[in-house]
């Protein structure tokens, strides 16, 4: 065994006055060049003495035992208190994501309205973008009508109520209606598009007569119309719109050819 | 709740009652806790010198020291008041000994009389490290330091011999010097 494997035992022995000979010379010798051995030295005799008083270390043992019930009582409220606290946010939290849902789909109650003469209107009011004109969507203001862009309001965006279905208009989605020899070539049945594609709409036959195209989003709020002659496709931008659920209606002779929907992730 | 006197107090501090200990938890620990807060320190910082401030009490009563001439928790107040200012005093001269010349803390210097604060966080921590150990090993240790001789060492504890009980006891001991030493506290106690 090497003297740094003894030292622990020859610690304790010199401490205990145990040491002795030539084992004393070289731990004394050792003691006074090493001062972190003169501090584990000094550590072992004040070892001995605190854990000499039994009766202290009995009284320590007690307060320890009491104490803490006393802290976990004490940790206890707090705990609560952040299980509390964490509700109340949720509920906050909740209200106001109902809140903003109900104002959205009252905003989608009124705008459906707009959206019905927004085609009618659109043509006065009509930009050209990429070849395409491209709608402006109208909102009530006090009574007034205004004309705004036809980007969708920023907090719309964010809302899961995006994707929820029109009930009026699901039931019509991908029926023919005064148009028996209409048919969608693309995009065939419900189809899911990302923010970068661009969304081809073609159909056969060619028609002569002028087809309208109005996009509404599923609370009936056009975002896009556009019209064009003796055509059996149309393009447009995914990128223009928001995420959520879209309904295009295809018209011609103001009579709706067809209904469908897509998806915008 | 229920109510004790200072005398009912000090009785049962003097006989380690548990219900005693727990009613001055109770009573008392918002007191340090107060102090200590209101004075750059935090919760654990509260516990030990509450824990510290009992077992001064408790060594007043044991050894008849105690001079009451005012209300047990006035005097507790004043017990832990020192062990704070002490320990901070000496927390802030380790912190800053070398960057300027050390102001005491609010005007405070420790008295003659005085609890010796460092002693009772150097006794806390080996006191916590021993409670922490496995029961035998507590056993042992005690046994040795009341000098019991390893023939009854080894017949107490069942041990085969005395070489074997002499074995256990350097393990033992080492075993609580390490985790004394390898404790982040011990840094600021030597």
């Amino acid at each position: 065994m090497s003297n740094r494997e003894k030292m622990p035992e020859w610690i304790t022995r010199y401490n205990d006055n145990d040491l002795a000979g030539d084992e004393l010379h070289l731990f004394l010798e050792m003691l006074e060049k090493n001062p972190s051995l003169k501090v584990e030295v000094g550590l072992d005799k004040e070892l001995n003495e605190a854990l000499a008083d039994d009766d202290i270390i009995e009284f320590r043992r007690k307060i320890i035992a009491s104490g803490n019930p006393k802290i976990r009582q004490s940790q206890l409220p707090r705990k609560l208190m952040l299980v509390a606290a964490t509700l109340i946010l949720m509920l906050i939290f909740e209200l106001l994501l109902n809140h903003l849902c109900s104002r959205t789909e009252s905003k989608g109650k009124e705008s459906s309205e707009v959206s019905r003469i927004c085609p009618k209107n659109g043509s006065g009011n009509d930009k050209q973008r990429n070849g395409l004109k491209v709608s402006q969507s109208l909102k009530p203001d006090g009574g007034r009508l205004l004309i705004s862009s036809v980007k969708v309001p920023v907090n719309r965006i964010k809302l899961a109520s995006n994707l929820i279905p029109d009930p009026q208009l699901e039931g019509l989605v991908g029926s023919n209606v005064r148009s028996f020899y209409f048919k969608l070539l693309s995009p065939s049945g419900v189809t899911h598009f990302s923010m970068k594609d661009t969304i081809r709409l073609s159909w056969e036959p060619d028609l002569e007569k002028p087809i309208k195209l109005i996009v509404t989003d599923n609370h009936g709020i056009c975002v896009f119309e556009t019209e064009k002659e003796m055509t059996n496709r149309i393009f447009f931008r995914a990128s223009q719109f928001h995420s959520g659920l879209f309904y295009f209606k295809i018209i011609g002779n103001d009579d709706l050819l067809y209904l469908g929907k897509f998806y915008i992730e | 709740m229920e109510f004790y006197s200072d005398e009912e107090i000090l009785k049962g501090l003097s006989s380690k009652d548990p219900v005693c200990i727990r009613h001055l938890y109770r009573e008392y620990f918002p007191v340090t806790k107060s102090i200590v807060e209101r004075n750059s320190g935090n919760y654990e910082d509260a516990e030990d010198v509450f824990q510290d401030g009992l077992i001064v009490l408790y060594q007043k009563v044991r050894d008849g020291k105690m001079l009451l001439n005012c209300s047990l928790k006035t005097y507790f107040y004043s017990i832990c008041w020192k062990l704070w200012m002490q320990r901070l005093d000496r927390k802030w001269r380790l912190l800053y000994q070398d960057r300027f010349v050390h102001e005491p803390v609010e005007d405070y210097e420790a008295k003659e009389g005085d609890p010796d604060e460092y002693k009772l966080e150097r006794t806390r921590l080996y006191h916590l490290h021993f409670l922490s150990l496995p029961e035998d090993c507590q056993k042992v240790l005690k046994l040795f330091i009341c000098k019991t001789s390893l023939k009854n060492i080894a017949m107490i504890m069942g041990f085969r011999d005395e070489s074997y009980a002499k074995t256990r006891k350097y393990l033992c001991k080492n075993m609580l010097r390490k985790r004394i030493l390898k404790d982040p506290r011990c840094k600021f106690l030597f």
